[in-house]
């Protein structure tokens, strides 16, 4: 179902009372008024700005009182009406007058809900514009007045608290808004139960696809094809695979997941691996809502890991020739995938010594022992051959190899003690994995794993400053989910999107809540927000990266596009607050990322450079914003709700809507679609886009 | 949601690319850094640029600079077993004043041979992070080292924020240029221009970098001086300037509100500036992304006047060198790239007669492990780094090369060398030349007094 008829959106023509005496008053005043009289008596006219309220959810109903010049301070009068009543369901800002003040061409009555129950299912705040000596009034779509919705309070989420949901815990809205009446009707809870049941989207497939109708070449772009497929919830990727549905939030916490435990091909020999790479992305999919611990240990045998940060034919050292085991994928693992560099409270905050300094995890002594433990393995699959040579093989797990593992007793990290051990004999590589599992379950248990990583994944998803109290509530879900299990992803993600600190709207009003959304997936929030697609079927979205500052496994380094701990300058810095991917944003991408949304919808294709087939174009729908741009405030209210969740501030909604209504048949042959264009590229330039709170 | 929104004062004064609008806060430093420090010691009609070249991963600098006597060499092909370059191939440099020791380069270095065989680079050798000189034993009993030594983002942040003890967001270019500022006569796109986004070595507590596309950036759409009435551009315009008027007291919407305003108000004088400028036509610089870069370099230098800059810096960041495996095949594929780019940069200065005005200097995470893992090696700590321009006293290389025998007096374990010059030094030299009075240099390298008296007539390292 189109939202544009799901909810029918509150038009002029269809709930204005028609009968207003005041109208035919105010044509003989401007019949009578002299243009150059001291005061012209100005028009007005009622803009419904927000129509959708719901006693539980604390966003204001809205109502616009415009006038076509601003000169003087203007007093305009109306009356409110409607089954809901004034003072037992909702407060307004102002009951039966409300001045334009001097030099202002807008202002706006709001209305706030009184959290309680109400027996009318849907109750109705109507705003009536009465006449006045000092002003006429407008008869442009007669609005004269406007009807704002009050729904009743529900167990089950609100049009925007889902959409909201959805912007934190998948891509956003889509254009028919199937999904947000998903999340309606099943609740958080229930969608969140659905979505960890739906079947895993894989990329390897597509890419081993591409491969098999090219002679077994690929390029590192399929990866990317395939990841958008996934993304958008394509049913089949291949034309022999079996449709199945879209596992949206499992791609989202997969994506995050992919910025915590990194590999990339920018640079390197994974840059002609797509399919190991896919492989790689895969193992993060099928562990997103598997255990961190199971995730932890299959990332650090993934010969792509083993390719990225060393430990893929990584051998003992020997004293005679003076070589040592690398140190990379030891201190990478410590540093970034399980317990950071500082010792941690349960709450994510840093422990602090006698002189209140921090204390750090681990020393160089431990790097050295952890990078002994991770010596001996090599390619694995059918053709591992021997340690030295083997068939290069970048989908099946590594292969330890006793021989090459250094078996001597170790101390590595928390103090754990590795006992020496002996080679098996032939070479299963048993004695290097009991090495290599001792110390994935010392990373795994130790005190730092939780915080560190429950952060994190709050801050991918959610918000980049989470409170002590936030951290410490997921982070004890991560020691014990309840029925006695450490590190049950999915009860972490639950535990997550479902805390308070995440779900309350009050947060939408704090200073500092929220985070900006990250520019690759404000993307993707686009291309469902319009059902964009090509005729093939296929999403050829490479080449993105250089837009945004990031693209799927393309990070810089091992540090990801941008770091957890980091602060821009000036007033987040100084408040002690972090905003991370800030990192990203400068004075490139804050002009690119815009000039991304003005290419598109003027080309009207999505692909970065176009394509020579046209089946490959990718082609938003904007049919039904189309028909809609006749309407503006209409236009917007259903915009507003597609692609910020409703959260435009009243102040944007006016300069939109204002350039809007410049746009007209006079000037323009296509004028709607001018205005879809216009409407569409000023909302995704505003920050309400790009921060979700 | 209706948050509350307050019109900015006026739109055009926050125009500042790279300043704030916004009231700081003096958090790492009381900083007293005023242009009148400045200003007393300085004219500013001269113009300076500085440039970093930080080759991230930790590059393997031991085998850039590459001793090439039978004895020395003999101890290097040992120590680094597979990965030592072959002697034969190695291009030899005669470096003045330098008694026994023979050195070579890294036969990719064949641009930068030149250079400083003609007088205009220098080598910095065995320089890397310190908080105060220490010794073999300090290290063992771990005493005054820097945090997080051998790891990349620590080191990266130290190379840049020469404060090896604190971790902070703040770097000595930064402060550099919050107290050389006042040099210029315009300060609407900062001085701090980055070529690869944003960095800590060029953000100060006024200043932050400007980030330069290759090709510069415009917003689409957006014009002025469009005023078709048949056009949605005025339209677009417009509204676009009205939603920046908008302040939010979220501190993150602000934030990103702010950083399009610089970046819109910058990319005006910006684009006009770099577009009207012509490179000398006698050099063709490598269609590389570093050639595009220093490229790019080239033609804001030549666009100082229009930029209103006396003073730039420039922060190109070329990623990669964290060589664990492959290490002599993967220098010999990346070298190349940074030896050409780097040579068309000085014969463009010099074309434009501003090879004087120019200093480049590599930084890098650290160096890497004589001994080897294999066909890599790991991290370490210090090493070798060039300095480049005609301002430099060039054909020399600064300071000791250390022995590369194992287990050395500077040997921490596995080829991990203590270093015997600071990068407080190698620094203060660069922001000596760059106009920083001797008296205010511990404002910008707050533990220079560890390694440098500043009342001293002697300059800290000598290459400038």
């Amino acid at each position: 179902m189109n939202r544009l008829n799901y909810q029918p959106i509150v038009s002029a023509g269809v709930l204005v009372i028609l009968s207003n005496l005041a109208l035919i008053g105010s044509l003989l005043a401007l019949t009578n008024s002299s243009p150059t009289a001291a005061i012209i008596r100005d028009t007005v006219s009622l803009g419904l700005v927000d129509d959708d309220m719901r006693l539980d959810w604390p966003d204001r109903g809205v109502v616009a009182f415009r006038r076509l010049e601003s000169k003087g301070a203007l007093t305009v009068n109306f009356k409110l009406g409607g089954s809901a009543i004034l003072g037992r369901d909702y407060t307004a800002s102002a009951v039966s007058s409300i001045t334009i003040p001097n030099g202002y061409r807008e202002v706006w009555l709001e209305f706030t809900p009184l959290a309680k129950t109400i027996t009318i299912p849907t109750a109705t705040i109507i705003v009536n514009l009465q006449s006045s000596p000092a002003y006429n009034i407008s008869t442009a779509f007669a609005q004269q007045t406007a009807t704002v919705r009050l729904g009743n309070a529900s167990p089950l989420p609100s049009t925007k608290a889902a959409a909201r949901f959805l912007l934190q815990g998948a891509f956003g809205p889509d254009h028919d808004f199937q999904n947000v009446q998903d999340v309606m009707r099943l609740g958080f809870d229930g969608w969140l139960t659905d979505q960890f049941a739906r079947p895993v989207g894989i990329l390897q497939p597509y890419v081993d696809y591409v491969a098999s109708t090219n002679n077994g070449k690929v390029s590192s772009s399929a990866k990317t094809v395939s990841w958008w497929n996934r993304v958008m919830e394509v049913p089949t990727l291949a034309p022999s695979g079996v449709a199945q549905a879209g596992d949206p939030l499992r791609q989202r916490v997969g994506f995050a997941l992919s910025e915590i435990l990194v590999i990339s091909d920018v640079v390197g020999e994974l840059r002609n691996q797509p399919a190991g790479m896919a492989n790689f992305y895969d193992t993060l999919l099928k562990g997103a809502f598997g255990n961190f611990r199971d995730l932890l240990f299959n990332v650090t045998t993934h010969p792509c890991m083993g390719v990225y940060l060393n430990a893929l034919q990584n051998q003992k050292g020997n004293p005679e020739t003076g070589t040592f085991a690398d140190e990379n994928y030891a201190r990478e693992i410590m540093q970034l995938f399980s317990i950071g560099i500082w010792m941690l409270n349960l709450d994510g905050t840093r422990q602090l010594d006698s002189q209140n300094q921090p204390i750090p995890s681990y020393d160089n002594v431990t790097i050295m022992n952890m990078a002994r433990v991770m010596t001996g393995f090599s390619w694995g699959g059918p053709d591992a051959g021997s340690f030295l040579y083997a068939k290069r093989n970048y989908i099946a797990p590594m292969r330890m190899w006793d021989k090459y593992h250094d078996l001597g007793a170790k101390t590595i990290i928390g103090g754990v003690k590795l006992p020496a051990r002996t080679a098996s004999k032939p070479d299963t590589g048993n004695a290097g994995l009991a090495d290599v599992n001792a110390s994935i379950d010392a990373l795994f248990n130790h005190p730092n794993t939780a915080p560190f990583i429950s952060k994190q994944l709050i801050q991918k998803l959610v918000t980049s400053n989470p409170s002590p109290a936030y951290v410490r509530r997921v982070a004890s879900i991560f020691i014990n989910n309840g029925k006695g299990q450490r590190g049950d992803l999915k009860s972490i993600v639950r535990a997550i999107l479902l805390d308070d600190e995440a779900r309350n709207p009050q947060n939408l009003y704090g200073a500092t809540f929220g985070k900006m959304k990250e520019p690759y997936l404000r993307t993707v929030n686009f291309v469902r927000a319009f059902n964009a697609k090509s005729n093939n079927g296929v999403y050829a979205l490479q080449n993105l990266g250089e837009i945004h500052f990031q693209q799927p496994q393309g990070a810089p380094s091992v540090f990801n596009f941008f770091k957890p701990g980091y602060a821009p300058d000036g007033p987040i810095a100084n408040a002690g607050l972090v905003a991370p991917e800030f990192q990203i944003l400068n004075s490139v991408t804050s002009l690119s990322i815009p000039n991304y949304y003005y290419n598109i919808m003027q080309r009207g294709y999505f692909n970065r450079y176009g394509s020579s087939n046209p089946d490959e174009l990718i082609n938003g729908d904007f049919t039904g914003e189309t028909a809609l741009a006749a309407d503006a405030p209409a236009l917007l209210r259903w915009l507003d709700l597609l692609l910020t969740g409703g959260t435009l501030p009243n102040e944007q909604n006016q300069v939109i809507r204002e350039a809007l209504e410049k746009i007209t048949a006079a000037n323009f042959t296509n004028w709607q679609l001018e205005r879809v264009r216009m409407a569409i590229y000023l909302i995704t330039a505003a920050p309400e886009y790009a921060i979700l709170r | 949601m209706k948050p509350n929104l307050s019109r900015r004062r006026f739109l055009g004064q926050a125009n500042c690319a790279g300043i704030s609008s916004l009231p700081l806060l003096n958090t790492l430093l009381n900083l007293k850094v005023t242009s009148t420090i400045a200003a007393a010691s300085n004219t500013g009609s001269d113009y300076k640029g500085l440039v970093c070249l930080f080759l991230s991963g930790g590059i393997d600098t031991f085998n850039v600079l590459v001793p090439r006597g039978s004895a020395e060499y003999a101890e290097y092909a040992r120590v680094r077993g597979a990965i030592a370059l072959p002697n034969s191939a190695l291009l030899p440099i005669n470096p003045q004043g330098l008694s026994g020791l023979q050195l070579g380069l890294n036969p990719a270095l064949t641009g930068i041979q030149s250079l400083f065989e003609a007088g205009h680079a220098a080598y910095v050798a065995n320089v890397g992070t310190l908080i105060q000189p220490v010794t073999k034993t300090d290290y063992n009993s771990g005493r005054s080292l820097p945090l997080g030594l051998f790891s990349h983002s620590d080191q990266q942040e130290q190379w840049q924020t020469s404060m090896p003890n604190i971790h902070t967001a703040k770097g000595w270019g930064g402060r550099v240029a919050d107290m050389l500022k006042s040099l210029n006569t315009l300060n609407s796109v900062s001085m701090n221009m980055s070529l690869t986004g944003t960095n800590i070595w060029q953000a100060g507590e006024s200043v932050f970098e400007y980030t330069v596309g290759n090709s510069g950036a415009s917003l689409n759409g957006y014009d002025k001086a469009n005023t078709n009435r048949r056009s949605t551009v005025p339209i677009r315009t417009a509204a676009v300037d009205s939603q920046l008027a908008f302040e939010y007291q979220h501190l993150l919407t602000e934030a990103f509100q702010s950083q399009k305003i610089d970046a819109l108000g910058a990319s005006g004088l910006f684009t006009s500036a770099t577009s009207n400028v012509t490179l000398p036509s006698s050099v063709t610089f490598p269609n590389t992304n570093l050639g595009n870069q220093f490229k790019m370099i080239a033609k804001i230098i030549l666009s100082r006047g229009a930029l209103g800059q006396n003073r730039q810096t420039f922060f190109v960041e070329y990623g990669g060198w964290d060589h664990h495996n492959n290490l002599l095949s993967s220098q010999a594929a990346m070298l190349p790239e940074v030896d050409a780019a780097v040579k068309a940069f000085y014969d463009c200065l010099t074309a434009a007669s501003l090879q004087n005005n120019v200093t480049l200097f590599t930084s890098s995470d650290f160096a890497r492990t004589l001994s080897t893992d294999g066909d890599g090696a790991d991290h370490a700590w210090g090493g070798n780094h060039i300095v480049l321009g005609g301002a430099v006293k060039g054909q020399r290389v600064y300071g000791n090369y250390p022995s590369l025998t194992l287990n050395s007096a500077l040997d921490v374990g596995r080829g991990r060398l203590i270093p015997q010059i600071a990068v407080d030094s190698y620094f203060a030299e660069l922001a000596l030349w760059f106009g920083v009075p001797k008296s205010s240099l511990s404002l910008v390298l707050p533990n220079i007094g560890s390694f440098y008296n500043t009342s001293s007539a002697a300059p800290p390292v000598g290459f400038l």
